[in-house]
């Protein structure tokens, strides 16, 4: 099942792949953030409107559900990004038929994944980085 | 104006050994030289974790280490508040509490020295962030409001980077995989005082 365009994901970012000023204090992500590794299917990131509540609880309740699948560094943190904003931003870099599709499975029913992104396109991954997944939520802000 | 530009590098570089350089300059080449010959001892999670039998504090520690004697190398050409900020960042990024057994891997150091060769080039008054890539790459980024600059400095003298700045109003973007021995030249274009100069 497609996403919605209207909706939103989320990823995890690991602090080395934060962006920083020059005295270490984060500022966003880097492009790597949003770089698919070598044998990944898609980039792997969680369906915030699956939580079905307001916008903003639904970003913790996403936040807490990260917590219980897999391990959260204390000074990682979240990008929270629309749909059709990376399915637009994806198609102006010319990859037109990029898809974020449903991936839920028993262990993380809001898991989304972000399909045929190109491997090592500098451009998007900037784009995606500062303009599309524009809002960073620090890990260590929600209880 | 791009075969300008070449034929210009060209007759650049066919022209060097006639060029005549400061003191200065030739003794800044000979340690960008020596980094680049200089083997590297590499660090191979998880081999040498287990191998060795170090904790991962002892692994990081032995990392963050080991790109700091390679700094120390060059310490003369950095200044300390340079050099400090990186340090700090060094032991950010290789700190036991943050650490990921899955997607994590310390700075390669192949790819710092790239780092130093391109610092060196460069020469900013402010320092870059700096973060590593899940090959274990050291990225530095220079951020100033809208413009943005990134460099992913790769274990074989060369790097990759990107850029977005507004020039006039306009948003110019670009990326390039590059030898960094080039770095200054392939960013002449830009206005790099953004990011490399404090504002007065």
């Amino acid at each position: 099942m497609n996403i919605p365009d209207e909706d939103h994901v989320m990823r995890h970012v690991s602090s080395k792949r934060l962006r920083r000023d020059e005295d270490g204090n984060p500022i966003g992500f880097l492009p790597a953030a949003f770089q698919l590794r070598v044998g990944e299917k898609g980039l792997s990131v969680n369906w915030i409107e699956y939580f079905k509540q307001a916008f903003e609880e639904s970003i913790v309740s996403c936040i807490q559900h990260f917590r219980k699948n897999r391990g959260i560094n204390k000074n990682s943190a979240f990008g929270v990004g629309n749909v059709g904003k990376i399915k637009n931003v994806c198609s102006k870099h010319g990859h037109k038929k990029v898809i974020i599709v449903d991936d839920g499975h028993n262990k993380n029913k809001a898991h989304v994944l972000i399909r045929r992104m190109p491997e090592d396109d500098l451009l998007l991954l900037d784009s995606l980085a500062s303009n599309v997944f524009s809002r960073c939520v620090p890990n260590k802000d929600v209880e | 104006m791009r075969t300008q530009d070449n034929n210009y590098l060209s007759s650049t570089n066919n022209d060097e050994s006639r060029h005549e350089f400061s003191d200065e300059t030739n003794e800044l080449m000979k340690t960008i030289s020596s980094l680049k010959n200089q083997p590297i001892s590499t660090l191979n999670y998880p081999n040498d974790l287990f191998a060795n039998s170090l904790s991962v504090d002892e692994y990081l520690f032995d990392a963050s280490a080991k790109v700091k004697i390679l700094t120390s190398q060059v310490a003369m050409y950095l200044s300390s508040e340079l050099r400090g900020k990186i340090f700090n960042q060094i032991d950010i990024l290789h700190s036991a509490e943050d650490w990921d057994d899955e997607e994590d891997q310390v700075i390669n150091q192949g790819s710092f020295k790239s780092f130093l060769s391109g610092l060196l080039l460069i020469d900013p008054e402010v320092g870059p962030g700096i973060g590593i890539s899940y090959e274990g790459n050291l990225i530095a980024a220079w951020t100033s409001g809208k413009d943005r600059l990134t460099i992913e400095f790769l274990p074989n003298k060369h790097a990759k980077w990107v850029i977005n700045q507004v020039i006039d109003g306009e948003e110019e973007r670009a990326a390039g995989y590059i030898n960094v021995a080039r770095i200054c030249d392939c960013l002449a274009p830009y206005q790099t005082e953004v990011w490399f100069r404090k504002s007065s």
